[in-house]
């Protein structure tokens, strides 16, 4: 018997899915996938500090905060890389210390502020229908669902916009400066997104995991097709049905659900990477054979 | 008074410290920073597999979990970047967060079993030195020392390898034995010091060191030196500080005062540093100004 609360929290983590698999999407397609792991780690501390400013989990503020602190990281990495740092290196150094930083600031104001460290690691996806959204004493509805269908409507309006600056950054950078678009723009435009989909999925499914939901689907996707439309199509599907099974295997098995949504994705990964016609590895294996 | 338990927990972080800035030097001029970080997230299920299957917190099982992980997680890597069109850094983004994926599933299950053993296990996640009984911190020593060991066996042969690998190749030196040595030994210091400062925390103790020794330093020696010398700072003080504070994780901590000397590194070093740059800059900006003509 399927429960409103069960379509909830899946709603929920559809919502996840489909907003990281659409940013994640570019991410894989310009190589930036460790990036994107720094920016989840980084958004932090500054989900962190609204609350401790703020004294409630006020999603605006909450928003504004982390995505600085992502963009911030951002800006702390390249200027690190101009000093000659090693761009994995400048990456690790940044998240570490952002990360360290956040967990510091949750354990010091344990009891000032309401979030914990199992909250960090893998969301609360299971309390999704007891958030609820409250404007002048009236009840909204679910929270996580406004803050998600927020950043999906943002980040669809935003890529809509400038899809084809976006596909001449990721495919041809050169030609897309030579054509007067702003490179240098539209990568932090881009790091913008990523920072507010990880601060819109934190709740849900921590500021960890939310790395698999970001890489895991597109990179599924890219193991099947060639065209862009397709890419995106696909990995929002790979990344739905992620979710559905995480959320089947997490019910049988009574475990994290944002942990089983990556669990599911990685295995639909691993079987694409094998089995893929033309890009899997055993296609691969039987070619070089023959 | 110093508590001597205190001293002993402090003096074992530090040695893990020295190791972790040692390993990281070598992996800083290989370009790989983020091996330690891949590392310690693949440590993570492996821990937790090898408490499912014996039940207790063993070293030794959590060694063979941690090294059976991280080199299931480092062939797959070079699996999708060899036979697929998977680029190197999304196939290291899908390493880290599906082994930590699967990692978290396991430790609720764990939390599940109702095994009185289990209780501390997420501590494996933050670190918690305070934590540290005297059979814990003896088999830290225990575990660096056998890294510190390797590492001056195999000192010549590995720079060779980080250096020029073509070199060290006709010189007779095995690549691919250097490198699984190079990763056993990660995965050795990650197991030391998966209780002190926990498997999230560990990439700094390897990545952050090595940046700021290059920072100090051209000449390969002095900057294993100067890595190792960091790494112990960051892993005795951040410890000392946490036994002084015990409701705060040790391995944070570890990070705060290893960013801390960075900051300090990143600014004041000499040559390099942001100061000294503009130092330079200026003086460069006077002297041309002083001999243009008229």
């Amino acid at each position: 018997m399927i429960h409103a609360n069960d379509i909830i929290v899946i709603l929920t983590g559809l919502l996840v899915a489909v907003s990281c698999s659409i940013v994640g999407t570019w991410l894989v397609l310009r190589q930036m996938a460790m990036i994107g792991d720094a920016i989840s780690h980084a958004v932090l501390p500054g989900i962190v500090m609204a609350f401790l400013f703020t004294g409630t989990r006020s999603s605006l503020t909450m928003f504004w905060a982390a995505a600085l602190m992502g963009l911030l990281a951002t800006f702390m990495m390249a200027w690190m890389q101009r000093r000659g740092v090693q761009a994995d290196a400048s990456l690790g150094v940044v998240f570490t210390a952002l990360f360290a930083g956040g967990v510091l600031l949750i354990a010091k104001y344990a009891d000032k502020i309401d979030l914990d460290l199992d909250c960090v690691l893998y969301g609360e996806m299971h309390y999704a229908p007891w958030m609820r959204l409250e404007w002048m004493g009236i009840d909204l509805g679910v929270k996580p669902l406004w803050t998600l269908g927020f950043t999906l409507v943002v980040i669809v309006t935003v890529i809509g916009l400038f899809y084809k600056q976006f596909k001449w950054c990721a495919f041809d950078p050169a030609m897309a400066a030579a054509t007067g678009v702003s490179v240098a723009t539209f990568h932090f435009v881009l790091m913008g997104l990523v920072s507010m989909t990880t601060v819109a999925s934190f709740e849900s499914v921590g500021a960890i995991l939310v790395l698999g939901m970001l890489v895991i689907p597109p990179a599924t996707a890219y193991l099947c097709t060639d065209r862009l439309s397709t890419l995106f199509s696909l990995a929002v599907l790979f990344g739905a049905c992620s979710t559905f099974g995480g959320y089947v295997l997490a019910t049988a098995i009574n475990a994290s659900i944002s942990g089983c949504m990556v669990v599911v994705a990685t295995g639909l990964f691993a079987c694409t990477a094998l089995f893929s016609p033309r890009r899997g590895m055993i296609f691969a294996w039987v070619q070089r054979k023959y | 008074m110093v508590d001597p338990n205190i001293l002993w927990i402090v003096s074992g972080c530090l040695f893990l410290g020295i190791c972790g800035g040692l390993l990281g030097c070598f992996a800083y001029l290989r370009k790989q920073s983020l091996l330690g970080d891949v590392l310690s997230h693949a440590a993570f299920p492996g821990v937790c597999l090898a408490f499912l299957v014996t039940g207790t917190k063993s070293v030794g099982a959590f060694l063979v979990g941690s090294l059976a992980c991280g080199a299931l997680a480092m062939l797959a890597m070079s699996a999708l970047t060899r036979w697929t069109r998977i680029k190197a850094d999304s196939a290291m983004a899908i390493t880290v967060s599906a082994s930590f994926a699967m990692g978290i599933v396991l430790l609720t299950q764990i939390q599940q079993t109702g095994n009185p053993n289990q209780a501390g296990l997420d501590r494996f996640l933050f670190g918690q030195a305070s934590a540290l009984v005297a059979r814990d911190v003896t088999m830290m020593m225990v575990l660096t020392g056998v890294v510190l060991f390797v590492l001056s066996l195999c000192y010549v042969p590995l720079k060779a390898m980080t250096f020029d690998p073509q070199w060290a190749k006709t010189r007779g030196y095995r690549i691919a034995l250097l490198e699984i040595v190079l990763i056993g030994l990660f995965v050795l210091t990650i197991v030391a010091g998966i209780q002190a400062v926990g498997v999230l925390m560990m990439a700094a103790l390897f990545i952050t060191p090595a940046v700021m020794a290059r920072y100090w330093t051209s000449r390969f020696g002095w900057m294993l030196f100067v890595g190792a010398a960091f790494g112990g700072v960051g892993g005795a003080i951040g410890s000392w500080l946490s036994a002084a504070a015990p409701q705060l994780p040790t391995g944070p901590l570890v990070v705060i005062v290893l960013t801390g000397c960075f900051v300090l590194t990143f600014f004041g070093a000499p040559k390099q540093g942001v100061l000294a740059l503009s130092w330079v800059r200026l003086r460069q900006r006077r002297q041309r100004r002083g001999h243009t003509p008229q």
